[in-house]
């Protein structure tokens, strides 16, 4: 065989992918800092929108995780936000809830699913999450004996948050007044 | 050369990826359930089709036969990676709605097959063209998709409720199968023009 056949080749695709690879680098690095500024503004975005009265929050680190909760933030106003994924009918229902200090609601929003378009996704509209805003103790749907009106046709969903938000209820319950 | 005109209306119309050519029809079937994703996904593709052509198109001396696939994925990853990037770091709110479609583009079949079929045979100005026509056929069948999707599966236009509360939805639309029926009578239809021209 050739060696130039085989040489050639090789020497060129590794250029062109040591050139990519180098264009990937400087953008990566040129990138970093905006992309991390934006998450972090998204998130407090979303935390401000569960929790309107609170101007910062910090992640608790060593905060008890109980159930689905992935994670907690205390805000400045002595209230808690907390992100939860019960399980819904096309997997994790993310929902970040916002509870005060006193254990009532201040807020619930889904922030990502992969629930069934025009069933479950509703849970994003503010018809249905506005259910939760000033709930306490105990949340369930109607089916359930509670006063949260589930989606039509997607009471598993429906269950999915309230499941999430009593969650959050009861971790607040359990550990609001150590911090 | 050919004429840029042409290769404009070969992408859209006589070779229009998804109603003559049937490729990339994953991303064609699964993104299409509203009309915006449908047009944000075909305009991101167009992006990417468009550097990517004009690259392979200017490499197409340099890259030997034997390696061609290689180095053709290699130049349309890095292009939607540094997109991907891109958009995330300045366009905020675009990402939000376009994110999940980007990386999916690097295995959309149209890309690859342009650079090899037409890229990587003609010369840099005639791909560029060539990208933006197929890209503009790509994004115009899945927003028409997306919109009878959207129409007839959740009653609304871009968004905007245009069907009477009262009138039922047919949610099997947005999901899956809606795709597939969609697509069939799209096609039956544009077969039948067609068919009728040549007669």
């Amino acid at each position: 065989m050739n060696t130039k056949e085989v040489v050639k080749p090789a020497v060129v695709l590794l250029l062109i992918s040591a050139v990519a690879a180098a264009c990937l680098g400087a953008v990566s690095e040129i990138t970093a800092e905006p992309i991390a500024l934006q998450n972090e503004k998204t998130l407090n975005e979303s935390m401000q929108a569960v929790m309107p009265e609170a101007s910062s929050f910090e992640q608790l680190t060593d905060a008890e995780l109980t159930g689905t909760i992935t994670a907690v933030y205390q805000a400045d106003n002595g209230g808690y936000v907390l992100t939860t994924e019960p399980g819904g009918f096309g997997g994790a229902v993310k929902t970040m809830v916002g509870v005060g200090a006193d254990g009532v609601i201040t807020g619930l929003r889904v922030t990502g699913h992969s629930e069934t378009p025009g069933l479950g996704a509703k849970a994003t509209e503010p018809d249905f999450y506005e259910q939760f805003t000033g709930k306490s103790g105990s949340v369930a749907v109607t089916k359930d004996g509670g006063e949260i009106v589930p989606i039509t046709s997607s009471t598993i969903t429906s269950r999915a948050v309230c499941a999430g938000a009593q969650e959050a209820l009861d971790w607040v319950a359990a550990n609001g007044g150590a911090n | 050369m050919a004429n840029p005109i042409k290769i404009l209306k070969n992408g859209i119309i006589n070779e229009n990826p998804t109603f003559v050519q049937v490729i990339g029809m994953c991303p064609t079937l699964a993104v299409t359930s509203s009309a915006i994703n449908g047009i944000g996904m075909g305009l991101s593709t167009t992006a990417v089709l468009i550097f990517a052509n004009l690259f392979v198109s200017l490499l197409r001396k340099v890259i030997p036969d034997k390696v061609r696939i290689p180095c053709f994925i290699v130049v349309i990853a890095t292009f939607v990676t540094i997109i991907e990037f891109m958009l995330k770091a300045y366009l905020p709110a675009l990402n939000a709605s376009l994110g999940l479609y980007i990386p999916l583009i690097v295995v959309n079949c149209i890309i690859l097959a342009r650079a090899e079929a037409f890229a990587s045979k003609n010369g840099p100005i005639a791909s560029v063209f060539d990208g933006i026509g197929m890209g503009l056929g790509f994004t115009i069948a899945l927003g028409v998709l997306g919109l009878v999707r959207e129409f007839i599966g959740s009653g609304t236009l871009f968004d905007i409720t245009v069907l009477p509360e009262a009138f039922p939805r047919t949610l099997l639309f947005v999901m899956a199968p809606g795709a597939f029926f969609t697509l069939a009578c799209l096609m039956a239809a544009l077969n039948h023009f067609r068919n009728k021209k040549k007669a």
